[in-house]
């Protein structure tokens, strides 16, 4: 569908200069080109001999989308009523897409972001939800527990059994010597009413992350309601079907990954770190009562920004499973090569010749976009800049089909009619692909940002050692990104136009039209 | 200077140890605490082969991981050659070492239809006391299944590593020069490699692969 001038265009191009070229200047450039909505795409310079001077471009830019500070404690509490409750949950995820969160309110935050508690809740009525979390996530475990125990040769060790695993001890046990090994002794000795068929009859707060609550707990009135509260949970754990192999299965994946989860960060860092058995029950429990969708590898990367920010293990499941039950299409095949083709579908609309370069050299699919999608741009980042990169895209604040997309194309639209004179027309919002998430625009921003290298890049090997030394920075590619959805916004209503006027010049389409004014 | 271009694959279960061994081989450090590898990893080794000529290598480590084969077969295109790694302290990736074979030839082969030039890994042989495979069963499997040879080695240790690559190079350029007359193109000399599409030398040859 492309023609030859293309091809040879930049072939011929790529002589020694550019290649001096590319070797000097930054790789974070901007490259200046009519973003075009007819065909002149296909006009433009494939490499633009010339390249805009880079900081003014950037600079007009960081005008345009005043990112802010991560969001502070009292801005936060502004946010709350007297009760607790979030007054507005659009401005809270308004807050969080701009700047991210300051990491001493991220816990709270991050509950209301990834629905541990409903945002209209009071700070009373959380407590309840935690508790019942705490005691059903604890009846969930214990049901897998036991049947890992009854479905196990008579006489297994706790190791053998599954109940634990080998990297939860300081002292590797090795093999063989599991029976005489004293902290195994120790296990056996807390699990005992696990083996004999009788439920472990407290509920250790403690070990869950919750000191306040094992106090608590004593008081005869907070005893008898959480032993009701054990009965109805257990009634609902009891209906669900626990399938041992397929749990066994997923175990010795889970095993596998899980001592290789971050740590490099202190927090991970160390032998017989009680975060790797949190870890490892918490995944457990979610493929326990998860099983069609199992355990894939990237599971444990998400969980391990979940139990950084959250602490306690039963909170830490809770939004871990509400946010697999979301992304679960990801983790499945198919659903994570129809996003990346979302990517590819994006990149064709707004860069057709970078596309068309990746196709040739053997990259068209994309696939490498996997990890930057599977896990949120996660390893692309620090640690802590992950976090903010992950609750920046599940703040959702910008989405195609959020308040904010609507409102930019509705700004074009009245804009198109004014150049037109106002002729009436039917435009609509209707060739947007609505299914064009935020961390899409930002795997299309990351390519066009680095066209240029990808230009020069002349086989599959190339690009992948050139991929593998891109080292992006958090906020300006959010600020791209961000700078892409609106010009998608816009080339969205100038299409839906286009398709109406076939013939003459309209005024507007022939400037190359400035960011400024999708922002007013 | 002649500049010739290799693409090695390296496949097996999860937590074999093929990202180490490519860490090893291509910078030489050793750390336990790698990440798992999603999708694929790349890594870029030029050897100097003789005065007259450099190799480029490039290694792709591939993620072990079931869920997204489709997304990870398509770096078996245009391998030259593959190296199948298990880890001699579990059992159970000896024994999926012949479906990654199998898989590799099923998917690929060499630009005459020659099978893919695979050596057989025995990785964590420091590890004795947990060592669940003996010799006698990796020379079964390795000549049942056409591997090329196979070796222990201990990437921790550093045992064996430049040993099996520099076989697995051998190879590469004995059937290297043995397609030389299949394909005029295989070869690229520094100052030709910057071309592209139909031109030949630039595209990636010596193997012709359907994945």
């Amino acid at each position: 569908m492309e023609s030859d001038s293309i091809e040879s265009g930049y072939v011929g191009d790529l002589d020694a200069d550019n290649e001096e070229e590319r070797n000097t200047k930054p790789m974070t450039h901007i490259v200046q080109r009519p973003c075009s909505h007819d065909g002149s795409f296909e006009q433009v310079d494939i490499i633009p001999s010339k390249l805009p001077p880079a900081g003014i471009e950037l600079n007009t830019d960081v005008l345009l989308t005043s990112r802010t500070d991560p969001l502070t404690r009292s801005q936060f509490q502004a946010m709350l009523d007297p009760d607790g409750r979030l007054i507005s949950e659009h401005a809270l995820r308004k807050a969080v897409f701009l700047g991210g969160v300051s990491p001493d309110i991220r816990k709270e935050v991050w509950s209301f972001l990834f629905g541990l508690y409903p945002c209209n809740s009071t700070t009373r009525e959380r407590e309840a939800i935690l508790i019942d979390n705490i005691v059903h996530y604890h009846e969930m475990k214990t049901r897998w527990k036991t049947m890992l125990v009854v479905n196990s040769v008579p006489g297994s060790t706790p190791i053998e059994q599954g109940l634990y695993a080998r990297y939860q001890f300081a002292e590797d046990p090795g093999p063989g010597c599991d029976r005489d090994n004293e902290a195994e002794r120790k296990l056996k000795e807390r699990l005992a009413p696990l083996v004999t068929g009788k439920r472990a009859d407290q509920i250790d707060f403690e070990s869950l992350g919750h000191t306040d609550l094992q106090r608590q707990y004593s008081s005869s009135e907070m005893r008898q309601r959480i032993d009701f509260m054990r009965l109805q949970a257990q009634v609902q754990v009891n209906r669900e079907r626990v399938d041992v192999l397929k749990l066994r299965s997923n175990m010795r994946v889970i095993d596998k990954d899980v001592p290789r989860t971050d740590r490099d960060q202190e927090y991970f860092r160390g032998k017989a770190n009680p975060r790797l058995g949190q870890m490892r029950e918490i995944l457990l429990t979610f493929v326990a009562y998860h099983d069609q969708v199992g355990y894939a590898q990237g599971m444990n990367d998400i969980l391990s920004r979940f139990l950084y920010v959250m602490g306690s293990e039963a909170e830490t499941y809770w939004c871990f499973k509400t946010y697999m039950e979301k992304i679960r299409n990801d983790f499945m095949e198919e659903g994570l090569t129809r996003k990346i083709d979302l990517v590819r579908m994006l990149l064709k609309e707004m860069d057709p010749a970078l596309l068309k370069h990746l196709e040739l050299i053997d990259l068209g699919n994309l696939f490498f976009c996997h990890r930057w999608l599977l896990l949120g741009f996660k390893r692309e980042f620090s640690y802590q800049d992950s976090l903010r990169c992950f609750e920046i895209l599940s703040s959702h604040h910008l989405e195609l089909s959020s308040l904010e997309a609507e409102r930019a194309v509705m700004r074009e639209e009245r804009r198109e009619f004014e150049n037109t004179g106002g002729d009436t027309r039917t435009v609509g919002s209707s060739t947007t692909q609505k299914d064009y998430t935020f961390e899409v625009f930002m795997c299309a921003t990351v390519l066009t940002e680095c066209r240029d290298d990808f230009f020069l890049c002349l086989d599959c090997g190339q690009a992948f050692s050139y991929l593998n030394s891109l080292k992006f920075d958090l906020d300006s590619l959010l600020t791209k990104s961000e700078r892409m959805f609106f010009v998608y916004c816009k080339k969205t209503v100038c299409d839906s136009f286009q398709i109406v006027d076939t013939k003459e010049d309209v005024p507007s389409k022939q400037q190359p039209w400035s960011l400024a004014s999708i922002f007013r | 200077m002649t500049e010739v271009l290799f693409k090695v694959i390296i496949i097996g279960d999860p937590t074999v140890g093929k990202t180490s061994f490519v860490q090893k081989y291509v910078n030489d450090s050793f750390r336990r605490d790698y990440k798992m590898t999603i999708g694929v990893d790349f890594a870029l080794k030029v050897i100097k082969w003789s005065e007259k000529c450099n190799i480029k290598l490039q290694l792709w480590d591939i993620a072990g991981q079931e869920r997204f084969t489709s997304m990870t077969r398509v770096y078996y295109k245009d391998a030259h050659a593959c190296l199948v790694m298990f880890d001699l302290t579990q059992k159970g990736t000896f024994q999926n070492s012949v479906k990654w074979k199998k898989d590799l030839d099923q998917k690929c082969t060499l630009m005459d239809g020659s099978p893919v030039p695979c050596l057989l890994l025995a990785n964590k042989c420091d590890d004795i006391e947990r060592r669940e495979v003996t010799q006698d069963e990796i020379e079964d499997m390795c000549k049942e299944h056409d591997f090329l040879g196979w070796s222990e080695t201990s990437v921790k240790d550093g045992i064996m590593i430049e040993e099996s690559m520099g076989f697995l190079i051998e190879e590469m350029m004995a059937k290297h020069a043995e397609l030389e007359g299949f394909s005029e193109s295989f070869q690229t000399n520094t100052s030709s490699a910057l071309k592209l599409g139909k031109e030949e030398g630039g595209k990636p040859s010596g193997s012709n692969c359907q994945c």
